[in-house]
Order: C-alpha cells, then sequence, then structure tokens
C-alpha cells in the first residue's frame, strides 16, 4: 500500500506539468476554432460556431495544400523507404568498417532542418549553387531555375527531406535485419531458395513491426516540421509548395487569424492520427496473414 | 552446411556469417557493389556539409566560383581559397549571434533539465507502480508526440500572450518542455523497465526506503539512459525553429532565427549565412556521435533497439 503511494507520489509532477502544457493547450485549441480571435491581446473574442470550419473548406489553398503535402509526404517517403532499405542491406553486409560507416550515414538526422534547408539553398542557387551547376553540366537542366520552377522545387523540398531521413529509415531497418532469426534463414537457405524468395519469404515478414514504426515516425514527422520549406521556398513558387502544414503557419503567424489558424490545426491533426491510425490496421492484418 | 559445423563451433561467429546470407555476401560482385553503393552514398551524405563548411571560410568571391556548364576540372574550385575569418567577424560583431547561441543554449539546457528530471521521476514511477488507469496514461503520454508543432503552436501562442510569455526565455523553456518532457519520460520508462527488479528487490531487504533505492540503485543503473534522454532533449530543443520564431519572439531569439533573418528583401549574406550554419550543426554532430548507441532507440521512443 505503501509503496504505491510513492509510485504515484513521483510520478505525480509529471503528469500535472503534462497536463497543463499538453492538454490545457489542446482544450483552448477547440475554444478557439470557435472564436474569431481578436488581434490584440485584451480585445474581446466573438463567438463565430462553426464559421471557421466552413471557411476552411471554401479555401482553395487549404484544398489544395492538401494535394501538395500529399505529394511531399507521399513521394518521400516512397524514396526514404527504398533508399533506406538498401543501405540497411548493404550496411549488414559490412564487418569490421560497419561502426565507422554507420556513424558517417547517420549525421544528416543530427541537423537542424533550418541548416538543411540553407544548405539546400546555397546548392541549389543558379548562379553559384554546386548542384544546380552540377544538373546543368550533364544536361538534366537546360534552364532556369531549380526554386524557381514549379516541380523543381516540390522535388528540392523532397531532396533535402530525403538527404536528412534517409539515414533514419536505414538505421531502424538495420536494427530489424540484426533481430532475423537465423534458424529460419538456415532454414530456407536449405531448402535451396534462391536469395530473392528468402528476402521475400523469411527477411520481409520478420519486419513488418520495424516497418511499420520507421514509416509512422517519419510520416509523423514530415506532418511537424516545415522549417526547410520555410527556408528553402516560403511555399512558392506561386503556392507550389504550400503544404497544408506550411499553409497554417502563414494563416495563423502571417494573417494572424488565430481562429481560423485553430480550426486548421484541429482538422489537421484529426487527419494526422486518422491516417496514423489506419496505416497501422493495415499492416497489422497484413502480418496477421503472413 | 558450411555455415551450420561452424555454428556449434563458435556460435558468435556463426550468427554473423548467417547475417551475410541475406544478401549473398560471397560473390565479388556483391562485394563490389556494397563497396561502390555505400562509397556514393557517403558522398551525397557529406558534400553538402563539406561544400558549406569550406565556403564558410571563403570571401565571397571564391564562395560565388562555379566555373561554366561542363567544366569538370572547374570542381576543384571548392577547395581553392585563402581561409578567413571574415564570415565569422561579421556574424560575431556586425549581426551579433553571440546572445542567439546564449538564447539557445540556455532554453535547450533549462528544458532537457526539467524534462529529465520530471520524466526520470515519472518514469520510475509508470515503470514500477500498478494504477488503475496505466494504459490510458501511456497512451497519452505517446500521443503527445503525434501533434504537429504547427498545431501546438497556434493555442501555446494564445495562452503564453495572455499571461506575458511570449518573447521570453522562460516561456520558450516550458514551449521545447512541451515536446521534451513526454519524449523524455517515455524514453528513460523503457531503460527503468529494462532493469532486473531483483536488484531493487535486494536494497528493499536490506532495509532501504523507496526513495534510497531509487537514488541509489535504480538511476545509476539506468544512467546511460538518461544522459541519452538528456542529450536528445537539448538535439531537439537546439534544432527547433517554429517555437522560437513563434513563442521566442525578439527577444529570445535563438541560432536557427538568427540565421534566417541573414536573409533579407534586399540581400543574402551568404557569407555569415554559411558559418551560422556550421555553428549551429557541428556541436550537434559531436552530441549525436556520443549517444550514437542509444540514437534509434531514442528516435523512436524505444520501439526499436540496436
Amino acid at each position: 500500500m505503501f509503496g504505491m503511494s510513492f509510485y504515484g507520489w513521483i510520478l505525480m509532477p509529471a503528469v500535472i506539468l503534462l497536463a497543463f502544457i499538453t492538454l490545457y493547450p489542446c482544450f483552448w485549441m477547440i475554444v478557439m476554432s470557435l472564436l474569431k480571435v481578436s488581434t490584440r491581446p485584451g480585445m474581446k473574442n466573438e463567438f463565430v460556431g462553426l464559421a471557421n470550419y466552413a471557411g476552411l473548406f471554401k479555401d482553395s489553398l487549404f484544398l489544395q495544400g492538401w494535394v501538395i503535402q500529399g505529394k511531399y509526404v507521399g513521394i518521400s517517403l516512397v524514396v526514404e523507404f527504398i533508399l533506406g532499405f538498401a543501405i540497411a542491406l548493404f550496411l549488414n553486409n559490412l564487418k569490421r568498417s560497419a561502426n565507422v560507416i554507420t556513424t558517417i550515414v547517420l549525421v544528416p538526422m543530427m541537423i537542424a532542418p533550418v541548416a538543411v534547408g540553407f544548405l539546400y539553398l546555397y546548392l541549389f542557387n543558379s548562379s553559384f549553387g554546386w548542384y544546380y551547376w552540377f544538373l546543368r553540366s550533364i544536361g538534366i537542366l537546360r534552364q532556369g531555375s531549380i526554386l524557381g520552377d514549379m516541380n523543381w522545387a516540390v522535388a528540392a523540398i523532397i531532396i533535402a527531406d530525403v538527404w536528412e531521413w534517409t539515414p533514419f529509415m536505414a538505421l531502424i531497418f538495420l536494427a530489424g535485419l540484426k533481430k532475423v532469426p537465423l534458424d529460419q534463414l538456415e532454414a530456407s537457405k536449405c531448402d535451396g531458395a534462391p536469395p530473392i524468395r528468402r528476402f521475400f519469404d523469411v527477411v520481409l515478414p520478420n519486419m513488418v513491426s520495424v516497418i511499420v514504426i520507421g514509416v509512422l515516425i517519419r510520416f509523423m514527422d514530415i506532418m511537424r516540421y516545415i522549417d526547410t520549406i520555410f527556408v528553402m521556398t516560403t511555399g512558392g513558387p506561386a503556392g507550389a509548395t504550400k503544404t497544408v502544414s506550411y499553409y497554417l503557419f502563414d494563416v495563423a503567424f502571417r494573417f494572424f487569424d488565430l481562429g481560423r489558424g485553430a480550426a486548421h490545426g484541429f482538422v489537421l491533426l484529426l487527419v494526422t492520427i486518422i491516417i496514423a491510425q489506419a496505416f497501422v490496421n493495415i499492416m497489422k492484418k497484413k502480418g496477421v496473414q503472413r | 552446411m558450411a555455415a551450420k559445423s561452424r555454428e556449434t563451433k563458435a556460435p558468435r561467429k556463426a550468427a554473423a556469417g548467417a547475417q551475410e546470407t541475406i544478401v549473398h555476401k560471397r560473390t565479388p560482385f556483391m562485394r563490389i557493389l556494397t563497396v561502390v553503393l555505400l562509397a556514393v552514398w557517403i558522398v551525397w551524405t557529406l558534400a553538402p556539409l563539406l561544400i558549406t563548411a569550406l565556403s564558410s571560410f571563403k570571401t565571397a568571391r571564391e564562395a560565388f566560383a562555379t566555373p561554366t556548364y561542363g567544366d569538370w576540372k572547374g570542381v576543384w574550385n571548392i577547395f581553392r581559397f585563402q581561409p578567413t575569418l571574415v564570415n565569422f567577424r561579421t556574424l560575431f560583431l556586425i549581426e551579433g549571434f553571440w546572445p542567439y547561441i546564449w538564447h539557445g543554449f540556455v532554453a535547450s539546457i533549462g528544458s532537457a533539465l526539467i524534462a529529465v528530471v520530471m520524466g526520470t521521476l515519472g518514469a520510475y514511477g509508470l515503470s514500477r507502480g500498478k494504477f488503475k488507469r496505466e494504459g490510458d496514461i501511456s497512451f497519452w503520454i505517446i500521443s503527445t508526440r503525434m501533434a504537429p508543432a504547427v498545431v501546438v503552436i497556434v493555442p501555446l501562442y494564445y495562452i503564453f500572450r495572455r499571461i506575458g510569455l511570449l518573447s521570453t526565455l522562460p516561456g520558450l523553456i516550458v514551449a521545447y518542455t512541451t515536446f521534451n518532457l513526454s519524449f523524455s519520460l517515455w524514453l528513460i520508462k523503457g531503460f527503468f523497465d529494462d532493469l532486473p527488479v531483483e536488484i531493487e528487490e535486494a536494497a528493499f531487504v536490506d532495509g532501504d526506503s523507496h526513495w534510497a533505492v531509487f537514488t541509489k540503485v535504480a538511476v545509476p543503473l539506468a544512467a546511460p539512459g538518461i544522459v541519452a534522454a538528456f542529450v536528445l532533449c537539448v538535439l531537439m530543443s537546439w534544432n527547433d525553429f517554429l517555437f522560437a520564431a513563434v513563442i521566442g519572439g525578439h527577444r529570445a531569439k535563438t541560432v536557427p532565427v538568427g540565421i534566417t533573418e541573414l536573409r533579407t528583401t534586399v540581400e543574402v549574406l551568404w557569407g555569415p549565412i554559411n558559418s551560422a550554419t556550421i555553428i549551429l550543426i557541428i556541436p550537434m554532430i559531436a552530441l549525436g556521435v556520443l549517444i550514437r548507441k542509444y540514437l534509434i532507440q531514442g528516435l523512436t521512443m524505444g520501439a526499436v533497439r540496436e
């Protein structure tokens, strides 16, 4: 009995603080989404019901933002998944040099997204950027600028994300590869299954949980961060990189419509949670079938 | 068959050998492919860092010296320069960057300390105690990590504006704690879960109080995990841009915010930007390498372990 109260007591401070800094803002977000929040402190807020939500769905930039976000998140995830898996397989091949190489590979993960934005802003600059020079030299790019072109700009922010976060996928998959049961591999080898079959029949099923976790965390983080977009394109050119998350920043802190921003944020939060949950459920079903 | 006989003799070596069977290693073709592709990936990883790091010691003329298109020998221009500290001088003397580094330092260390102290207490309580709604508490703690930062920041801005925490260092510390506390609590809980309970039970038998067992037995044993949690909290806060820009305002600017202000509508100060970028990233790379062993466990909140 006494033991129980001790554990309760030491858990208490964290729970109280966490409630104050997460539940309380969450409560306010819902309240704010029903208000026209005054731009100055001290002035009265006006209750507007669901007008903020109605306004969202009439806003073409908001709707367009989902399409752009879908492209950005989808392509980034697929590329990072494939490259990450390939790198994990190759890193798994190394013996003595594995530790050093892995450490080099994971360096980009530690870098502030803002810094990543500036690294690539510099490299993609049309008058002195080295990557721009490289793309022009091998003839992929004929003219114009990268960040000023509607398609290239989306590619550029995806490239920056792939550069920073593929190592994350690679490291998670590497941890998964190390846990594939050896007896199953041996059995498959004795059956004379070719390496490709062995990969799909033994390695992949054993990695389902690791893949779910990796993709899920990456998905939530791409939804979280807007820093690289802020630095590289500020949503441009002509709104080509204005994702829903980025547009929320515009609405709340450039147009200072906090009520609309709260409604926007609430919808974004719900969609993130629903997609994440759906993904977990689908993967769980597939995992069971195997 | 060969692998099987090895397994009986030296199980550890066999384990390493069997892993290679995932991608048939033995063929020279696979070996060459491995080396070539990893080399390409390392160049791709390090090139942006190298170019920016070297540029931070260049004058503008040298930093902008890309050759004509197709002139491949011109690549050596990257390495051709007279090292100068002029960019760093501009950064500190003209742009006044010291306070930004100081703000970032205080805010990230302050928030990491609060998060780790409260997180360690809470993690031990949650790990050892039995609570009625343990599942709900756990779900709530994990779910706070899912909320996009842009979403949290809107109500936080409004609340802070009302209670006067906007544009202050304490405000920024509280803002960082919104993501640091749940993160460190959950991560450290994983480390406490891994400890064998027998050691603590033995201490109880010796007559130690709960508090003594916690501070003298459990915390020292979980120390590497607690340090890793602290370092990751510092890393995430130091790297943050959104909270610093919105909550920190103009009186608690951190390095990421300071850098974005070197790009004005009139001109882009590339020299100082490059040197500020280097200052921003070097300490974090060092910290990351330091806790490399716990990095994956940390970034997945304990879900994946190496």
